[in-house]
């Protein structure tokens, strides 16, 4: 049984061994600092002004303070469509 | 206010100060336009293997209904037809449009253009090659026989191999030159999922297990297939796509590390659950089971976190095509993953198994999670590299309600069917034709669903159509933050 195992043990391996390795050296590498910055990393200049108009008046008046003033998004990107 | 600085020059750079760092428009522009050849030729590849395949599943689909469907020519038969779906909606529209994703989403997220956007080109047309050789010959009878691996091992694998790490080198070596430190948890989700496709995929290939070992590494690689490599890239991009739509961070970034750390390290032994009741060593269904419960943290992690991040603003779908996708595939995201630790236990496993619940299972996964979140990503994606906007509004909306309904139906019709079946295999007293009389009716539903959802696939590849090769896309309307208006609130004099 054990014999008809042993390839799956080492697979098992050659895919779990390798992320453990990189958590590490994530670790030792600070990659986990900092993580709420890096929640807004992926953001461009100015695109968390941009006026929601999904958003309620509390959530406008939220961007606004966090943010500065909204801007219009000029686009017909939040055109609705249902 | 953040304050808006020019981007990194390097990595060094930017290890602090990062909530600082924030990148013009016109620089994402510069790294989108960067990927736009292969990026292109992938999603076009993959809307034709969408339509491809959807004809190969509807054709299976009725044969459940009428078994002489078509049963005159052997290449037409169920037994060729049908793994012919599976293999070209895997490799073909999934994985196709996946490595579009991958190479639109790494320059973005690593700051940089993207590198050997040649090799990836020539990676995707290799791919394409060989998953064409593959199932021309799985339709003229040559298959493999492992589920999910049946694509000739000498003609068509090798092709599958080069192609994915022609796209998978240029991916790494975007990510070597990157102006950023920090990794963005889309960049661990999809620059982790091409060496993994690698090793699982030639690993489940080497044409040197026997018997039980064969099994045991058959579902080794079809579960991982989709844990390790359709999952993670969806993933990836779920969590680009939601906070970037609202506008707001995901709501934890450490349950996303949570969550991308956890299926790392557990996914990798789920597989065997598919065997229970299998000639297997008994601690390695035990250990399946155990890694399967395991993956409950972190598909609660994820779940919670995309959720937390949409919660109160539900009404931005309306608004959304993309977010919409990306909302629902995320839902189905821990759905599946929740109905895949149920039917893991051995209690479920015994009525569900060999039964039609499996594939509704695996629809909601591969369709309700990874087809909405492609679908999704392309609706993002298309205009910012075609520099259009989608054309119409109505074609949009018949296509979302046509998929998404068409896969409500499929998945309840035939999850019901399915239990029913394996109730019926288990009654002593039934005979073998009942169970298959209880499932007709919801096999029938099935195959109406897979004519709806197969007419949301005609209307998105026509709107798809008439965004990249007619000028009905309104070339004066530019994609979002190529301009800036200021409205609502001037700034107040100092």
């Amino acid at each position: 049984m054990l014999a008809n195992s042993f390839v799956i043990i080492l697979l098992s391996l050659a895919v779990g061994i390798p992320p453990l390795i990189f958590l590490f050296m994530a670790l030792t590498s600070g990659q986990f600092d900092h993580v709420d910055a890096m929640a807004d990393s992926i953001f461009e200049a100015d695109e968390m002004r941009y006026f929601r108009p999904w958003e309620n008046r509390k959530q406008a008046q939220q961007r606004l303070e966090q943010h500065g003033g909204l801007l219009n998004n000029p686009n017909r990107e939040w055109e609705r469509w249902l | 206010m953040t304050e808006t600085v020019a981007s990194p020059r390097t990595q060094q750079d930017s290890t602090l100060e990062h909530s600082k760092i924030r990148v013009s428009a016109d620089e994402v522009a510069a790294y989108d336009h960067s990927g736009r050849q292969p990026v292109l030729l992938g999603f076009f590849i993959a809307v034709v293997w969408l339509l491809v395949g959807t004809v190969l599943g509807d054709i299976s689909s009725f044969k459940f209904d009428r078994p002489d469907l078509l049963s005159e020519q052997a290449y037409l038969t169920f037994g060729r037809i049908r793994p012919a779906h599976l293999n070209v909606m895997v490799y073909g529209w999934a994985s196709t449009a996946m490595f579009s994703i991958s190479l639109w989403l790494m320059p973005r997220l690593c700051r940089t253009r993207l590198r050997w956007a040649t090799a990836a080109t020539a990676g995707i047309l290799i791919w394409t090659l060989g998953l064409a050789v593959g199932t021309v010959l799985l339709i003229a009878g040559y298959s493999d026989g492992l589920e999910w691996l049946e694509l000739d091992g000498q003609w068509a694998d090798p092709l599958l191999v080069a192609g994915a790490a022609l796209v998978g080198a240029s991916i790494w070596r975007t990510l070597a030159a990157r102006r950023v430190h920090h990794l963005y948890v889309s960049v661990w989700y999809v620059a982790a999922s091409y060496p993994w496709f690698l090793i699982i995929f030639i690993a489940g290939n080497l044409p040197i297990y026997q018997g039980v070992e064969s099994a045991a590494v058959n579902w080794f690689y079809a579960h991982n297939a989709l844990g390790l490599w359709l999952t993670t890239i969806n993933l990836g991009l779920i969590y680009y796509l939601l906070p970037k739509i609202i506008g707001r961070p995901i709501y934890s970034y450490w349950l996303s590390l949570v969550g991308f750390w956890g299926l790392a390290l557990f996914y990798a032994l789920n597989g065997m659950h598919h065997l229970i009741g299998g000639p297997l060593p008994s601690w390695m269904i035990a250990t399946s089971i155990t890694a399967s419960i395991m993956m409950i943290i972190p598909v609660v992690a994820v779940g919670i976190n995309q959720h937390m991040t949409v919660v109160g603003r539900f009404g931005a779908m309306r608004y959304s095509p993309a977010l919409t996708l990306a909302v629902i595939a995320a839902m189905s995201y821990t759905a599946v993953s929740l109905q895949g630790i149920l039917t893991a236990l051995v209690s479920v496993n015994r009525i569900t198994h060999f039964t039609h619940w499996t594939i509704a299972h695996s629809h909601l996964g591969l369709y309700m999670f990874v087809t909405l979140s492609l679908f999704g990503g392309m609706y993002y994606i298309l205009p910012r590299v075609l520099k259009k906007e989608w054309p119409s509004t109505r074609l949009v909306r018949a296509h979302i309600l046509l998929v998404g309904g068409g896969m409500i139906l499929y998945v309840v019709a035939l999850g019901i069917g399915g239990v029913l079946q394996g109730l019926s295999l288990l009654a002593p007293s039934e005979g073998f034709e009942v169970s298959v009389t209880s499932t007709r009716p919801w096999l029938l539903m099935r195959s109406v669903a897979a004519v709806i959802i197969s007419a949301g696939h005609i209307v998105f590849a026509y709107h798809a159509y008439l965004l990249a090769f007619t000028h009905r896309g309104s070339l004066t309307r530019q994609p979002p933050f190529f301009e800036l208006k200021p409205v609502l609130v001037k700034k107040r004099a100092p």
